[in-house]
């Protein structure tokens, strides 16, 4: 009975109507065909497949193969393709070519190529900007790697921004990024896999990893993910980010996503594995920690005492910029009592005249930063973030002047607010932003113990998240054996362990000299 | 369906400790009126008391530039009730604010109220109010608390409760006046075994005032001209069961502060008779500094128990007016032997007052009587406050001479 009822209840509640596909069975079928030796039939399967006079970058063209006096034509997208590379290499040769041969590979001289027959196949690497050459007679195509897509040149890393150390950042082209990886890792153990994610679209993404390193397990678990996923088109990393994640709602990031290549190759070197998208000009780094969200790479770029300052710093700043606001709100509306009598005259004194409860200060304060910051953001200039900084410092006086918010509260949002910006990652940013609000609610509602209460429940709950398998906090807790680089790094000659949690296939990254 | 049942416990145990807790006092702060100082005297009508607030105005004196206010720094109440933690509601007939005693730093009790015998009565409430803290001071005032407020003007500090800070804080590095916070109040009331010293102050100097050493005046005993406020704190009142008995002149006190380790005197500076000086007249200064903790070794067990007390002492000569060559061993040894018999006599002399006039030791001696006995009945049968009347108290003075001065030009050659 109850079953019925919530079988019931669920459909009731379920109001998505039922699409269905319009039919394109034949398309279909004939995908999974092989083609034929006929070359008008092949020509006719092609053209209505790429629908080609009306498909404007689809080219084709027909000629004879003078060597073997054999009909046969090229298709290609004009716009994906190196035209002056097909010139040389394939038309030339072909329509030029004065010794006797009997083969196309004896022909054409062109590095890369493949024969394919499936139609399908040879459909989806026409579209990746190959180009196919079907000759009369011959019952397979071939195809030439001939892609030359015009996009960025690798350039200098804008989100997360270094002092020491290399500055470039991936690209949107998804052979530069894994040139900017294998520059860093010259080992034959390197391997790149690609696995097609999107049925229509046909996105790939590529597996980078180390072989003799990485888990087998984590890869079967990770490569079993990506071919469960069942969606038409995936543009970018970042929505394959939100697919991956074990808990897509959750306020915390498990994934790690960093446009910097020597951040990935240092996570490969780890046996970690490493995701590349065409488009996408970051990678996504599996499984990832806490810890890992939470370390820039300049930590160890940096001299150790330099590098642990800067964690110390940036620890500091996530506390600052979570805590302040709330401890604000709690010890002046609690707590009286625990701040210093002159300080407590201070904010009594300049609240005097302020008609709102010192909550909605906080708040519209915080709101107004968020706001600016944002705006800052997308003001089309490179000194949009300066003017945001300066227009809330500004805002702030005018704010106090005019009695709305006491001087204090600019004090504390603008520390809170700039402390936020230490934490580099933009996932983690954004949690450490969100939870503020949560932190100011809790202590308005009810004070030190509020916010203590939220802390412990938060803590559980952020143990308790998982990323590919691997806890949050590992390897500190459940604590797993590795080269303890946590709150604080050690020198690099004894960092010589691999992350356990990983169960790499090589434990010891450097062997003591004995 | 178990889980729904486990979401429901969780929820509901979180409500429960939500009611639990008590945070839901919630209040802003500049709703509230800060007591500072809180006076305490006999009312004219029987079983009542006569309670001062003193109010600090925080817009005075805390905004750095940007439109100081015209208001005054405080504002004082008086009026008399059952207790002062009621006083509270009355008050807000008069202020407009609601009153907290979160940031009181000093009660003032005046020495009439504090020699009554339902003084204890009154003053235990303190327990029961959770907002004040017992790091606050007691003081008693010679005069009535209520003039005492309002004579107190201080001419250098407009904020009360800075005032107060300052002066409390450093009278207690001096060492004039005792560390009384109500912490030390209620563990020597319960005790029952030693004495309470709390600082003494009044806001009325006496007319003709008497000249004496630096250190032995009472409050209002100091003959200070000048434009300044009549305050003073120097000297201490003592109490025995929470009651006041008696009072010490500043010297004293500070002699107790030297032989009491829980109290955080630094280096305080005083006068000695010089040991080269033809006259008694002549005396030196000298800066004293409690480095170290004083040993105490007790015998406890025959008629007349013995008290030896040894007070490592060091010290730094900062004046020499009869020329004496400190250079010379011999005369160092002098120095230091006269020293250590000074502080010695002085230290036995109060233990003496105490025995004989106070009846009681003024600092927690005792504690360190408790390790000499096995079983805490043991201890209650020994009796220290009767026991310490007639115990045989033998002081010692370590004394270390770390610095003595600048050399003179011509020393005369004096102690031949």
């Amino acid at each position: 009975m109850r079953k019925k009822i919530s079988k019931l209840w669920k459909k009731g509640l379920n109001t998505e109507p039922e699409f269905n596909e319009e039919t394109n069975t034949e398309i279909i079928e004939l995908k999974k065909q092989d083609i034929s030796a006929d070359y008008d039939q092949n020509l006719a399967t092609f053209k209505s497949l790429f629908s080609v006079p009306d498909n404007i970058d689809v080219k084709v063209r027909e000629f004879t193969i003078t060597t073997l006096n054999r009909r046969g034509f090229i298709i290609y997208l004009s716009s994906m393709v190196g035209l002056q590379i097909i010139m040389d290499s394939i038309m030339e040769p072909l329509l030029d070519n004065e010794h006797p041969a009997k083969n196309i590979p004896d022909i054409v001289s062109y590095p890369i190529a493949s024969t394919k027959k499936n139609i399908g196949e040879i459909t989806e690497f026409i579209t990746g900007g190959n180009t196919a050459l079907f000759v009369d007679g011959d019952d397979q195509c071939y195809l030439f790697e001939t892609t030359q897509i015009s996009g960025r040149s690798i350039e200098k890393s804008d989100n997360e921004v270094i002092v020491k150390g290399a500055k470039e950042a991936f690209n949107e082209r998804v052979i530069d990024n894994i040139a900017l990886i294998r520059k860093k890792i010259k080992n034959e153990n390197l391997l790149v896999e690609t696995q097609t994610i999107s049925k229509r679209s046909r996105n790939n993404v590529f597996l980078v990893y180390q072989k003799d390193l990485v888990n087998e397990e984590l890869l079967k678990t990770i490569k079993d993910k990506l071919s469960s996923l069942d969606v038409d088109s995936l543009i970018d990393l970042s929505i394959l980010e939100q697919h991956l994640e074990e808990r897509p709602r959750s306020l915390f990031p498990t994934l790690l996503y960093t446009e910097r290549p020597d951040r990935a190759s240092a996570y490969i070197e780890e046996g970690h594995i490493v995701l590349l998208m065409e488009n996408s000009p970051a990678s996504l780094i599996l499984p990832a920690t806490f810890w890992a969200l939470f370390h820039s790479p300049e930590d160890h770029y940096l001299r150790t005492p330099y590098g642990n300052f800067i964690r110390f710093l940036r620890f500091l700043a996530l506390f600052v910029a979570v805590f302040t606001s709330s401890i604000y709100i709690a010890i002046t509306n609690f707590h009286v009592g625990m701040i210093p009598p002159d300080l407590l005259m201070a904010i009594a004194g300049t609240r005097e005249r302020v008609p709102f409860p010192s909550i909605i200060e906080v708040l519209m304060m915080e709101i107004a930063f968020e706001l600016i910051r944002e705006a800052g953001l997308r003001v089309p200039s490179p000194i949009g973030p300066t003017i945001g900084i300066v227009g809330a410092l500004i805002l702030g006086q005018a704010a106090v002047q005019a009695n709305i918010i006491s001087p204090i509260v600019i004090i504390v949002i603008a520390l809170s607010g700039l402390s936020s910006f230490i934490i580099s990652d933009i996932s983690m940013n954004f949690a450490i932003r969100i939870t503020r609000f949560l932190f100011i609610f809790s202590a308005g509602f009810m004070g030190i113990y509020g916010v203590t209460a939220l802390f412990i429940g938060g803590l559980y709950y952020v143990v308790s998240l998982k990323s590919f398998g691997t806890p949050y906090f590992a390897p500190m807790t459940p604590h797993s054996f590795s080269s303890k680089d946590l709150l604080i790094r050690h020198v690099p000659m004894v960092e010589r362990f691999r992350p356990g949690y990983l169960k790499p296939k090589d434990m010891v990254k450097q062997r003591k000299e004995s | 369906m178990p889980k729904t049942k486990t979401v429901c416990r969780i929820v509901l145990f979180f409500v429960v400790v939500m009611f639990l807790t008590g945070c839901w006092d919630r209040g802003e702060l500049e709703d509230k009126s800060y007591v500072i100082g809180l006076g305490l005297d006999l009312s004219k009508q029987e079983g009542k008391i006569k309670v001062t607030m003193l109010l600090a105005n925080p817009e005075v004196g805390s905004l750095q530039g940007g439109g100081g206010s015209t208001e005054k720094a405080r504002e004082i109440i008086s009026f008399d009730a059952n207790d002062f933690i009621a006083a509270k509601a009355t008050a807000n007939s008069v202020i407009s604010r609601s009153i907290s005693y979160e940031l009181l730093r000093i009660f003032v009790v005046s020495e009439e109220f504090a020699r009554d015998p339902n003084f204890t009565t009154t003053f235990f409430e303190v327990l029961k109010d959770k907002e004040i803290r017992l790091n606050s001071y007691l003081a008693i005032s010679k005069e009535k608390a209520a003039e005492y407020f309002l004579k107190n003007k201080p001419r250098m500090e407009t904020r009360p409760h800075k005032y107060f800070q300052f002066m409390v804080d450093h009278g207690i590095e001096n060492g004039l006046i005792p560390d009384s916070t109500l912490f030390r109040y209620f563990q020597s009331a319960e005790r029952e075994t030693d004495l309470f010293l709390a600082m003494y102050t009044t806001a009325k100097r006496l007319d003709n005032p008497r000249i004496q050493r630096e250190d032995e005046y009472m409050a209002g005993e100091l003959n200070a001209t000048g434009e300044l406020d009549d305050t003073q704190f120097i000297g201490s009142a003592v109490f025995k069961k929470g009651i006041m008995i008696s009072k010490l002149t500043g010297q004293e006190t500070r002699t107790v502060n030297i032989l009491d380790d829980t109290t955080n005197i630094k280096d305080i500076l005083v006068n000695l008779p010089d040991p080269f000086a033809d006259d008694d007249k002549k005396q030196i200064a000298a800066r004293i500094m409690k480095t170290k903790g004083n040993k105490i070794k007790m015998k406890l067990k025959g008629v007349r128990p013995q008290i030896y007390i040894t007070i490592p002492l060091q010290l730094e000569i900062m004046s020499n007016p009869s020329k004496a060559n400190y250079a010379l061993e011999k005369n160092r040894q002098k120095l230091r032997k006269h020293i250590a018999d000074h502080i010695e006599k002085m230290n036995e002399d109060l233990l003496k007052k105490s025995q004989t006039k106070l009846k009681g030791v003024p600092y927690p001696l005792p504690l360190y009587a408790k390790k000499y006995f096995s079983t805490i009945q043991e201890y209650k049968k020994f009796n220290w406050a009767k026991s310490y009347l007639r115990a045989d108290i033998h002081v010692k003075a370590e004394i270390e001479i770390v610095d003595y001065g600048k050399e003179t030009n011509r020393p005369i050659k004096v102690g031949h």
